[in-house]
């Protein structure tokens, strides 16, 4: 028997966790149910220091936004994956992690579940990191739009389910996502729903 | 004068301070809760590359991407609160003579500038380093930066055009200081990245503990 190709991660909504990708392989992020935002990082197996950075890759692509083509760029401007295939064409890589004082400080609600500790927790599983190395997330299907003003839109994501995006993978990676648990603002329909995660070979239905 | 209308006028107030800062070049200030930030572009045209610091704890800094969604606004206006990784208020801008500020592009390093054929400077995250070093501070993290002056257009699609900068000499912004914090101030390369032409210049930080001039 041949080892599987395929390694499929289902994540509650919520919750987040750590996985590893090899150059070469792909990444196909799902959401399951759909208007559900998925904060992601990934960092270099071999060095967490380096880290998908947002604001390189914001740099390199002249864009708050990103699609099929696009590389994403490390801290040391490094390619860390490729988007190859998006259903959806609507992701953001400006709005920070939600952390524990964005929620006692913004809202009032102390020790409610967040991306920042979903991330570190799931980069953990894998390899020791600093919380303050964990990257700036790209966040899947989440919808900041540029409105008057330059001002950001607050708004649910445009997604549906079974919409996925797909990146091939450029450099060895411990991967971490989490179907963010924001459910008192816009921005994941008031109701963290489950995603997944596949690690696969091959791009998933060009078998 | 009473600091935040708050301490008595008998109280021992915090030093103040006044720098330059020479084109290409960063220096590092301490600025107390209440104090008035001052940044100086002296003559035109140049990007000051920010970051802060808290004093008591180098684990907690100024987080453009904080501040952005603090405010939900991709661009740094008059009156806005600039927060830092833990989503507290560490300055307020309360003065700004141009208006036309960034909070979404990386500080430069010498591995960039490198890349843009830029092979024997120093980017502005080696710079802040050096001007941190010489206060004794080592950080866990360097910050990414809020990038004073720069402009960067962007459009309703997302599109990020930078342009040339609108600062004149002597333009200014003042921020109100909210946490105890160690600043820092460097002079980006000019000619990097389309926005402007020529030899970095120099800019002014100081701290005063009533409004300058």
């Amino acid at each position: 028997m041949s080892t599987p190709s395929t390694t499929e991660y289902l994540v509650n909504g919520g919750f987040g966790l750590g996985f590893t990708a090899t150059s070469g392989q792909y990444v196909t992020i799902v959401d399951l149910e759909g208007a559900q935002a998925g904060d992601f990082v990934a960092i270099n197996q071999n060095n967490p220091k380096e880290g998908i950075s947002s604001v390189r890759t914001r740099r390199h692509l002249r864009s708050l936004f990103f699609g099929i083509g696009d590389t994403l760029l490390s801290n040391y401007d490094n390619p860390m994956l490729k988007v190859v295939l998006d259903t959806i064409g609507v992701h953001d890589s400006t709005v920070p992690a939600c952390d524990p004082t964005r929620y006692s400080v913004d809202f009032g609600v102390p020790g409610h579940r967040n991306c920042l500790e979903n991330l570190h927790d799931g980069l953990l599983a894998h390899h020791e990191i600093d919380i303050l190395d964990v990257p700036e997330p790209f966040n899947l299907f989440q919808n900041s739009p540029v409105v008057a003003d330059g001002r950001t839109g607050v708004v649910n994501p445009s997604s549906k389910a079974g919409d996925r995006i797909v990146f091939e993978v450029l450099m060895d990676l411990v991967c971490a996502l989490s179907p963010c648990p924001q459910d008192i603002i816009p921005g994941n329909g008031l109701c963290p729903t489950e995603m997944k995660a596949i690690v696969s070979n091959d791009i998933p239905g060009n078998n | 004068m009473p600091l935040l209308m708050k301490s008595l006028t008998t109280e021992e107030l915090p030093p103040e301070i006044a720098v330059e800062i020479p084109g290409g070049k960063a220096r590092a200030i301490y600025a107390y809760q209440g104090q008035l930030l001052s940044i100086v572009d002296l003559f035109g045209r140049q990007p000051a590359t920010l970051f802060a610091i808290v004093k008591d704890d180098l684990r907690e800094f100024l987080s453009p991407h904080h501040t952005r969604v603090f405010s939900n606004s991709f661009l740094l206006t008059l009156g806005m609160r600039l927060v830092t990784n833990r989503r507290r208020p560490i300055m307020v801008l309360g003065e700004d003579t141009v208006s036309t500020h960034d909070l979404l592009w990386p500080a430069s390093d010498a591995r960039y500038l490198s890349s843009q054929g830029y092979t024997k400077v120093t980017g502005c995250a080696e710079n802040a380093q050096n001007a941190l070093k010489e206060l004794g501070i080592s950080l866990p993290k360097l910050p990414d930066p809020v990038n004073l002056f720069l402009n960067i257009e962007l459009d309703n699609e997302g599109n990020l055009t930078p342009k040339e900068l609108k600062s004149s000499a002597g333009d200014h912004v003042l921020f109100r200081v909210l946490i105890d914090c160690i600043c820092v101030v460097s002079s980006a390369q000019k000619n990097v990245g389309d926005w402007s032409e020529g030899e970095a210049t120099a800019l002014k930080v100081s701290t005063s503990n009533g409004v300058p001039g």
